[in-house]
């Protein structure tokens, strides 16, 4: 009864009545068309993220589309790791235009940076009093990655020199034991921030600053001190929820990609000892639930897409670094899931090339909502199974 | 020695080879259990994991599967070639005797009170799904299966792709079933050559009737009080699954120039 009033109010909450909304409704849950290659899908994605970037007309891009609102105000966290995406689509189809479009990301980011080297939490929006969001730690960290790599691809200072202010507060911010606790989502401490160490790490390979490492280093050390033996990491939810597939893939990811970085093998198994649980739960069962528990145990009957995506790249990632095919395996069937449930309907052109939040849409993360960071993890995935699979076709 | 085989479904070739062999080795089955497998009962178990706009899929991979995959000309050649008649399981029965029991699922407590009225010395698995421990405690001695691959290094699904992936000997392993999954002691294995011209489905056919020898073999050696146990600890293998068609393209292209 409570699950269906929750229906009932989601519904009436997220206009879903209305009949826009109702056709998109409906489209999401008929069959969908899966295109015989993956650069079809990776192109209407990356359109799709493209006009989601012109929708917010700053250059930074709108966190999604939301049957309750519409289009959002740009996201800076995630503009920040979309810039990343493009470059990397910009190389494979030889299409300077993304690069340009990452420029203006990265110009947008820049002027929208505090004074102490921070950037805001949640979606851009200055009021009229001209107060702005928080600086937060994760936004910060996300939006290292795309400073650190503006300054790989153009050789312009100016994005080295906000990369430093960002590393540099967030070094200010975090607390001896290598935890933050200061100036983040709801206040609370989050395992996933394995994920800034991350950005740190690549901060300290072109800035050549051993603090960015230290601090890098202290993260994942707490991090890996909060894990139980059966991989599970306390504190990998945003408040004290069981954690999304979205927000453990994160802590999964920070580990894996530190663990390659500093070839510390600790960071590596941890990082499986997160990724296999879930491998074995969705071979068996041909899904992955949007949430787990501590033991595992699923704690939703959705599917939180962008934590299906996460989960493909790092099963692939394991497999290249490792080469247990078990991982490219699974990869490759949840990259096959994820196809079927893209949207590509030229005809709604606010959703074409989209990813949603949940699959079925009514899901509780992301409710009826298509956000950019599902997209942009899709087309990651689909970028590195292009790329493994050529790998695969030469191998010894 | 009584013996009953969990056979699948009634057109299961191997399992119709099987008993055929076992019945020609001296040792008939008592007891031969039949999965209720019409096509609405495989779609409604289908609609558990997928939904229903799966089913057109589903029915194509079936009428695929029928069209190529499930022909053994080998298995075919092999019952030619010692006797043993093509035929369905019901009509095996008529000839050979044994009592069929029917089921939807092999771990039904009524099934399983149906078998352990016979009590039998040996369960034979050739198909039927995962089974559960009441069922284990059936049978005196154990069930016996014939994995396609070579234990305790690959376990689980499609494990001869696997097997060829990393360039490991294929082969095929009679052991015992426990509750982990092909973790049960190990009776006798052999591996087998891959000879020029061979892709993924002839040597699965190969694998099958080798299945069908090495098994009977095995019986044999139990009844004859011959048999030696190899431990097979999980740990010294991997558990695979249902290998990706990418994958199996990329074994398949591999095999063609292993030759």
């Amino acid at each position: 009864m409570r699950k269906i009033l929750k229906h009932i109010r989601d519904f009436v909450q997220h206009k879903v009545y209305m009949p826009g909304n109702l056709r998109v409704l409906i489209r999401t849950c008929a069959a969908n068309e899966v295109a015989d290659s993956r650069s079809v899908h990776m192109d209407a994605a990356m359109k799709w993220l493209c006009f989601a970037q012109d929708k917010s007309s700053c250059g930074g891009v709108s966190a999604g589309y939301s049957f309750q609102s519409g289009w959002q105000l740009p996201y800076p966290e995630t503009t920040g790791y979309i810039i990343e995406t493009f470059y990397d689509y910009a190389m494979r189809i030889g299409n300077n235009s993304y690069r340009f479009r990452s420029r203006q990301m990265l110009d947008w980011l820049i002027s929208i940076q505090y004074e102490n080297g921070a950037f805001p939490g949640g979606l851009y929006r200055a009021d009229k009093a001209g107060n702005i969001p928080d600086p937060v730690v994760f936004n910060t960290g996300m939006i290292l990655f795309g400073l650190v790599r503006g300054f790989n691809e153009e050789q312009d200072e100016k994005y080295l020199h906000a990369a430093r202010r960002a590393g540099d507060w967030l070094i200010e911010c975090q607390d001896e034991d290598g935890a933050w606790r200061k100036c983040t989502y709801k206040n609370m401490v989050h395992a996933y921030k394995t994920r800034v160490a991350w950005a740190l790490l690549q901060l300290w390979k072109i800035a050549g600053d051993a603090r960015y490492r230290d601090a890098a280093i202290a993260n994942l050390e707490w991090c890996i001190s909060r894990q139980a033996e059966n991989g599970f990491v306390s504190s990998m939810s945003f408040f004290n929820e069981a954690p999304y597939t979205h927000t453990i893939a994160y802590t999964a990811r920070g580990l894996l990609e530190s663990g390659i970085i500093l070839d510390d093998r600790r960071y590596i198994s941890a990082a499986m000892k997160i990724a296999w649980p879930l491998l074995y739960y969705f071979e068996i069962n041909k899904k992955l639930p949007g949430q787990f528990d501590a033991a595992w145990k699923p704690a939703g009957n959705y599917i939180c897409m962008t934590g299906c995506a996460q989960m493909a790249i790092i099963w692939m990632k394991i497999f290249r670094h490792g080469s247990d095919a078990r991982y490219l395996n699974a990869s490759l069937k949840m990259n096959d899931f994820l196809v079927q449930k893209h949207c590509l309907t030229p005809a709604m052109s606010h959703i074409n090339g989209a990813i949603m939040g949940s699959s079925p849409i009514w899901g509780d993360y992301m409710s009826y909502y298509f956000p950019n960071w599902a997209a942009k993890f899709f087309v990651e995935s689909l970028l590195l199974e292009v790329e493994i699979t050529k790998e695969l076709d030469v191998r010894k | 020695m009584k013996i009953a085989v969990l056979a699948g479904n009634d057109r299961n070739l191997y399992a119709c080879a099987l008993i055929q062999k076992l019945a020609q080795a001296g040792y008939p089955p008592s007891q031969v259990v039949l999965k209720n497998n019409n096509l609405l009962n495989r779609m409604l178990r289908v609609l558990k994991v997928f939904s229903f706009r799966d089913i057109p899929a589903y029915i194509g991979k079936i009428r695929g599967a029928v069209k190529t995959d499930n022909i053994n000309y080998q298995l075919e050649e092999y019952m030619f070639d010692n006797g043993l008649h093509k035929e369905s399981i019901y009509q095996l029965s008529g000839r050979l005797g044994f009592q069929l029991i029917y089921t939807d699922d092999v771990n039904d407590a009524a099934m399983i009170r149906s078998l352990e009225k016979n009590r039998p010395d040996l369960i034979i698995y050739c198909s039927g799904g995962i089974l559960r421990k009441p069922l284990l405690r059936v049978p005196v001695i154990g069930i016996l299966n014939a994995h396609m691959g070579l234990l305790p290094e690959f376990r689980g699904m499609n494990v001869l792709e696997w097997s060829l992936f990393y360039k490991a000997p294929v082969g095929v392993t009679v052991h015992y079933i426990d509750a982990g999954i092909d973790t049960g002691d190990i009776l006798l294995k052999r591996e087998m050559d891959i000879t020029q011209g061979d892709t993924i489905n002839t040597l699965r056919m190969r694998s099958i009737v080798l299945n069908v020898e090495l098994m009977a073999e095995a019986v044999d050696l139990i009844s004859k009080g011959r048999a030696i146990l190899h431990p097979n600890p999980a740990i010294e293998g991997k558990q695979y699954f249902v290998m990706h068609d990418i994958i199996r393209q990329q074994v398949e292209k591999e095999l063609r120039g292993m030759q």
